[in-house]
């Protein structure tokens, strides 16, 4: 399940047969029969093999002034929630449908309506963006989600089925180029980009902000495609509510027109990871970066 | 525009926007293994050469180009080509 490493290999947990009879029980098992057999049966079993995980939120969940006691539970709750966030991404493949409430929903219509530029998504390990984000979006606009093109086979397949129905394509980031160029393509014809800005993968340059205990770093790739045409700049935040339900915080970042390149898209990272600190110290159950990518340094 | 105006044109860009060690500039430095330009760089290319040099880097015609030299090559080409 979860699994803590300072380098993401671009996989998805999982064998794509499991993957493939999760998404046909999901067709006709209700959500809550499957919950309660993960929570019953699955979590009991495999939480105490996530040691790693376990240690990395009850770090995170102390770093934001929880006591001992509060931090044993975050770190317990959020393999749960994780579960269940995991559940609810195959039941959306399976073809079930979750309530969204949206927070910044202004923000969110003007970058829609913004007919002179596209819009970039920054998305973050934190909730579950894949359930909301991608269906707000391409109701309006063409959306091209970036993906790491070494997940399991099944994903990108149900994946595809779905954004085949609504507007929407993958763009696959892997070692060729290719990427860089649908993205730019994209952008300049003012469609929908959301890249995924907490996990380094490809390259390995980074930009290292103080972030809850330490020093984190954030791929310098994300934040360069953010900035390499003028575009609205989101960040999307999707929090697990409720059994059916999802709460999508929308907050744009700004970057200065007149700085170069280089500089934008540290204006931008910088806001990124800011608004993502406060999300992780308000709601750390929720946070599913497993991988610490931090120097564990202490923060100055 | 001249051999020599491109040369000096993408080297500029090379240690201003890219950051790259002057020393590392050299014709047959390789992109990847001399100058470090990886993916991410790739980025900040493909908007440059657009803005400096007036047309898009198709994938495709860049597949060859490994080393310093030849991507000015398929620059020159490029901004030297008759306009259809």
């Amino acid at each position: 399940m979860a699994e803590t490493d300072s380098k993401w290999s671009g996989r998805t947990f999982g064998s794509g047969a499991m993957h493939r009879a999760l998404i046909a029980v999901l067709r006709w098992m209700p959500l809550w029969m499957l919950y309660t057999f993960a929570y019953t049966v699955v979590l009991p079993t495999v939480i105490p093999t996530q040691w790693r995980s376990l240690r990395l939120i009850y770090r995170l969940a102390r770093t934001t002034g929880r006591s001992r006691l509060r931090s044993v539970f975050v770190a317990v709750a959020n393999l749960y929630c994780f579960a269940g966030v995991v559940i609810d991404r195959f039941a959306m493949y399976a073809g079930k449908r979750f309530k969204i409430e949206v927070e910044g929903n202004s923000i969110f219509e003007q970058a829609m309506a913004d007919e002179s530029k596209g819009t970039v998504i920054l998305s973050s390990h934190m909730g579950n963006f894949e359930l909301a984000g991608y269906s707000m979006f391409s109701s309006r606009k063409h959306f091209n989600a970036v993906v790491f093109g070494l997940e399991k086979s099944t994903i990108m397949e149900q994946r595809q089925v779905m954004l085949g129905r609504n507007n929407m394509e993958l763009v696959l980031a892997n070692e060729s180029m290719e990427h860089v160029f649908k993205i730019n393509s994209a952008l300049e014809n003012h469609e929908v980009v959301a890249i995924p800005a907490d996990r380094l993968f490809g390259s390995p340059k980074f930009y290292a902000f103080p972030f809850l205990d330490g020093v984190w770093h954030f791929p310098k790739g994300a934040f360069a495609v953010a900035v390499m045409r003028p575009a609205n700049i989101l960040q999307l935040t999707v929090l697990k509510k409720s059994l059916k339900t999802y709460k999508v915080f929308v907050e744009q970042l700004h970057a200065d027109p007149t700085l170069s390149a280089s500089q934008r898209a540290h204006e931008v990272a910088e806001q990124f990871a800011d608004n993502l600190e406060r999300a992780v110290t308000r709601h750390p159950s929720q946070w599913f970066n497993y991988f610490d990518f931090s120097t564990n340094s202490p923060r100055q | 525009m001249t051999r020599n105006e491109i040369e000096e044109k993408v080297r500029d860009f090379l240690i201003e926007d890219l950051e790259v060690e002057e020393d590392k500039i050299a014709g047959g430095a390789h992109l990847k293994n001399d100058i470090g330009i990886d993916s991410l760089d790739f980025v900040d290319i493909v908007v440059i050469v657009e803005k400096n040099f007036g047309f898009k880097i198709k994938p495709e015609e860049m597949a060859g180009v490994e080393t310093l030299d030849q991507f000015c090559d398929y620059i020159e080409k490029k901004v030297n080509a008759p306009q259809a």
